[in-house]
């Protein structure tokens, strides 16, 4: 017979996920990086492949943990999580139709990554405005 | 007498609810975070239910009222206020 341990909260079930999300997307992160490193002292196929592979492993990695992170949830905070995902996906189009627009007219060239910090920093603005204001 | 038309709007306003929920708590001497353990919910989902920023699924709700042993309308009622 297996000692029955007492089942973790809610909370605590979450942060562990969110934890275990953080540490995976550090440590695709840092393998990434000397993949990179690597590659641009010995420049092969091997390891051309294998950024390719954990570039492409980062962003499925990082959405398959926030999805149980989200499973885990408790309908408020899934609440919570739909709702600032709603408003970052909505003004993300918004702020790319605005880019292509200023690139096509003024020939300005915006990197990709500022529409990815903005749609992360709305996300995250509207989390914190939804716990404030509810 | 309403008219139809009086009566649709009537059920169609959006009603402000308010809830005891804190004060029961207090009165069991619970924290938030007891009730949010014996509730299966996070503390910050009680805290806002509590303050009015959140109302709850009806299968919450349920899980409320048998918690606190006490009638769903007993728990959550319209804020005579908001007329």
């Amino acid at each position: 017979m297996g000692v029955l341990m007492p089942t973790p909260s809610r909370e605590r079930r979450v942060n562990r996920t969110m934890r275990k999300f953080l540490a995976a997307t550090l440590l695709i992160t840092a393998i990434a990086l000397v993949v990179r490193t690597l590659k641009a002292r010995f420049p092969n196929d091997f390891l051309n492949g294998m950024e390719l592979g954990l570039l492409a492993a980062l962003p499925l990695g990082m959405g398959l943990l926030l999805f149980r992170a989200y499973r885990q949830m408790d309908e408020y905070g899934q609440r919570v999580q739909e709702r600032a995902s709603g408003v970052a996906f909505l003004l993300s189009m918004v702020a790319t139709m605005v880019c292509t627009a200023v690139q096509s007219l003024a020939g300005v060239q915006l990197p990709l990554w500022t529409i990815y910090i903005f749609g992360m920093l709305v996300y995250g603005l509207s989390v914190l405005w939804q716990k404030r204001a509810g | 007498m309403p008219t139809l038309h009086g009566r649709a709007r009537t059920a169609m306003t959006p009603e402000t609810v308010k809830n005891a929920i804190r004060e029961l708590r207090t009165a069991l001497g619970w924290t938030q975070a007891d009730l949010a353990e014996r509730l299966d919910v996070s503390r910050q989902t009680v805290n806002a239910l509590e303050t009015g920023k959140y109302d709850p699924s009806l299968p919450l709700a349920f899980r409320l009222s048998r918690l606190l042993s006490r009638p769903i309308e007993d728990l959550f009622f319209p804020d005579p206020e908001a007329d």
